[in-house]
């Protein structure tokens, strides 16, 4: 069976006027419905990962970034070059995102949030808007603004809305941050029970190395070293 | 782009005030624009309306005599900025006598002036002239009782040795004259029956050779428009002709017409700059205000073109509501004012008169100008990244 995700020598560069930070990726593969961690310190090079593999940051160059979801096949790297049309249509179909906070519209309601994937997609479904709602514990904050909610009800309608359009794919950017430790447990076992409910894969950047131990999360963690100039992260599977 | 727009419109209900304040600005700017524009139009209505309801404003004034042959009508009645051109006949042999046609024994005394169909003076009363129709004027109607259908006989005398002649020609009363034409007791009738009148009077009873080729001494003649008058009047000018028009008139209401049109377009001008400086630096705002939720956008899949659609929906309906909120305060103060000052300053025609042409145009001008406004917002909009989106900056 295909991946869903496969990576190898993959990197970039950031550049800070003379500081420079690379990430090197030398590779993984993520099978279709698997969940993994990028476990590391904030400035590590979990951020940057993720960023690449929402399609927010072009790599500076890999031997392989290709992306499998529903049978297609899409190399990312080549959608740098002159593919934004696919971009946003892979981002729009085939990702669902959660955000470490705020990442819900503030003029849209609840249920006009969760449905905007699926709008996007070209696929509006209100009925699943409201099982969703229903199954995070959300649906009698359909119809309020966002800002009327609590963090930790957020928090269940990002997941929600990442959800909505049936993506393959969910990238989770520190979902638990903002929460306090009993409530940011809740949440990352609904996200993750979720994603496997509908069968999406789910890559979560994260520093809570307690929460992944627990939960018993493969891990791809940062190594950092730091140099005159600059620093060099490179990510490597824990597993394989 | 539909989706894009539904959401550009779901945070202007979001945000409702603050838009509010922005289309209120563009209020505050259109309805004072409006209002100026229908009191100059009132005004000016007014003005050139009333010298285009007088024909006499039109008329060009021969001062003394000039043999004119019938040539000259023909080719002045060809010119398409003269409305009307009639001969007039010499002064003294005028007067003519008006009876009924049953009785042409005691008539009442009247001038007998040359008119036509098409006669700015008669008005539609001249639609009726005709070979035997005359049309007479209000005063010479009270003298002499004659009413609309009325037969009459028209006679003009002469003296010879013999003892005194006279000519009859018999005519229908076809219409009453307007009462602008002329206070005097007159006759407007064809130019063959006042040729028949006057050649009968001039020459003497003994005379028989044929009348020679006839030469008018003078004319009536009428500008199609009051702005034709000046072109005509340095046309006869130059055929050495001493001439009184009113131009003098027409010209200083005209100046008035265009001056007034300059200081209102600058004004204009004035008004669409800071509505367009206004839109701008608030959609503009908007979208920087709004930059991480643009962002969240682009991540979650939304086109970059299509986020283009934010700030032109939104600057299109500020604008929109913002010109449709100052129609309506124009047209209520607009109705105050003809109310309050009307009857007072223009003998009742309306002070402000906002057309609703000027109303199409400014709720159409002001949505495209936003559109352009907005234009400036679509650079830093294509600019949002998706990568913006996915954590607070």
């Amino acid at each position: 069976m295909a991946h869903l995700l496969e990576v190898s020598r993959l990197h970039v560069t950031r550049r800070a006027g003379a500081y420079a930070f690379r990430l090197e990726v030398p590779g993984f593969a993520l099978p279709p419905g698997a969940c993994v961690a990028l476990l590391g310190k904030s400035g590590s090079g979990k951020s940057t990962l993720l960023d690449l593999l929402a399609l927010a940051l072009p790599p500076d160059g890999a031997e392989r970034f290709a992306f499998h979801p529903r049978g297609e096949a899409i190399d990312l790297l080549a959608t740098w070059r002159g593919g934004a049309a696919v971009q946003d249509r892979t981002r729009a179909r085939h990702i669902g995102y959660v955000l470490q906070t705020g990442g819900l519209l503030p003029f849209l309601s609840v249920r006009r949030n969760i449905a905007l994937p699926a709008e996007i997609a070209g696929r509006p479904d209100p009925a699943r808007v409201e099982a969703l709602a229903r199954r995070l514990g959300v649906a009698h904050h359909l119809d309020r603004m966002p800002h009327a909610l609590s963090v930790g009800e957020r928090q269940r309608v990002a997941i929600a809305r990442a959800l909505v359009h049936q993506p393959p794919l969910v990238l989770a950017d520190e979902p638990t941050s903002a929460l306090d430790p009993a409530l940011a447990q809740e949440v990352m076992e609904l996200l993750l029970a979720e994603t496997q409910a509908e069968g999406a894969a789910l890559i979560i950047a994260t520093h809570d190395h307690d929460a992944v131990e627990r939960l018993g999360l493969p891990v791809i963690a940062f190594d950092i070293t730091r140099g005159e100039g600059g620093a060099v992260a490179v990510a490597r599977p824990t597993w394989s | 782009m539909i989706l894009a727009a539904r959401l550009a419109l779901a945070d202007m209900r979001h945000d409702a005030g603050l838009f509010a304040g922005v289309a209120l600005t563009v209020t505050a700017v259109l309805a004072p624009l409006l209002l100026l524009l229908g009191l100059k139009t009132g005004v000016i209505e007014h003005l050139v309306g009333g010298l285009r309801a007088d024909p006499q404003v039109r008329e060009i004034v021969l001062r003394g005599h000039m043999p004119l042959p019938p040539e000259w009508f023909e080719k002045m009645r060809a010119r398409p900025d003269v409305a009307f051109v009639a001969p007039r006949m010499r002064q003294l042999a005028q007067p003519v006598d008006i009876g009924p046609a049953a009785n042409p024994i005691r008539g009442t005394n009247a001038d007998f002036v040359v008119s036509a169909p098409g006669d700015p003076l008669l008005g539609a009363a001249a639609r009726e002239l005709g070979t035997g129709s005359i049309v007479i004027s209000q005063r010479l109607a009270q003298i002499s009782g004659f009413k609309p259908g009325d037969e009459v006989a028209v006679w003009a005398i002469r003296r010879a040795s013999t003892g005194n002649q006279r000519i009859d020609a018999r005519a229908r009363i076809a219409a009453i004259a307007p009462a602008a034409a002329t206070q005097n007791a007159v006759v407007y009738g064809p130019l063959a029956m006042a040729a028949s009148l006057e050649a009968f009077q001039e020459r003497d009873a003994a005379q028989t050779a044929p009348a020679p080729a006839y030469i008018f001494p003078s004319f009536r003649l009428y500008a199609r428009d009051i702005t034709d008058v000046a072109t005509l009047e340095r046309d006869l000018l130059a055929q050495g002709m001493e001439i009184r028009t009113e131009v003098g008139r027409i010209g200083w209401t005209l100046s008035i017409d265009q001056n007034l049109t300059t200081l209102f377009a600058v004004l204009t001008a004035c008004g669409a700059a800071g509505v367009a400086v206004t839109l701008a630096v608030s959609l503009w705002g908007n979208v920087a205000r709004k930059r991480r939720s643009l962002s969240l956008l682009r991540l979650l899949g939304l086109p970059a073109r299509a986020l283009v659609v934010f700030p032109l929906v939104q600057g299109g309906l500020i604008a929109l509501i913002g010109s449709l909120l100052a129609a309506g305060t124009a047209l209520a103060v607009g109705a105050m004012i003809n109310a309050a000052y009307g009857t007072a300053y223009l003998e009742g025609s309306q002070l402000c008169v906002i057309a609703p042409s000027h109303i199409l145009i400014a709720c159409l001008g002001a949505p495209v100008l936003a559109l352009l406004a907005s234009l400036v917002a679509v650079r830093p909009v294509l600019r949002i990244a998706p990568s913006e989106g996915m954590r607070e900056q």
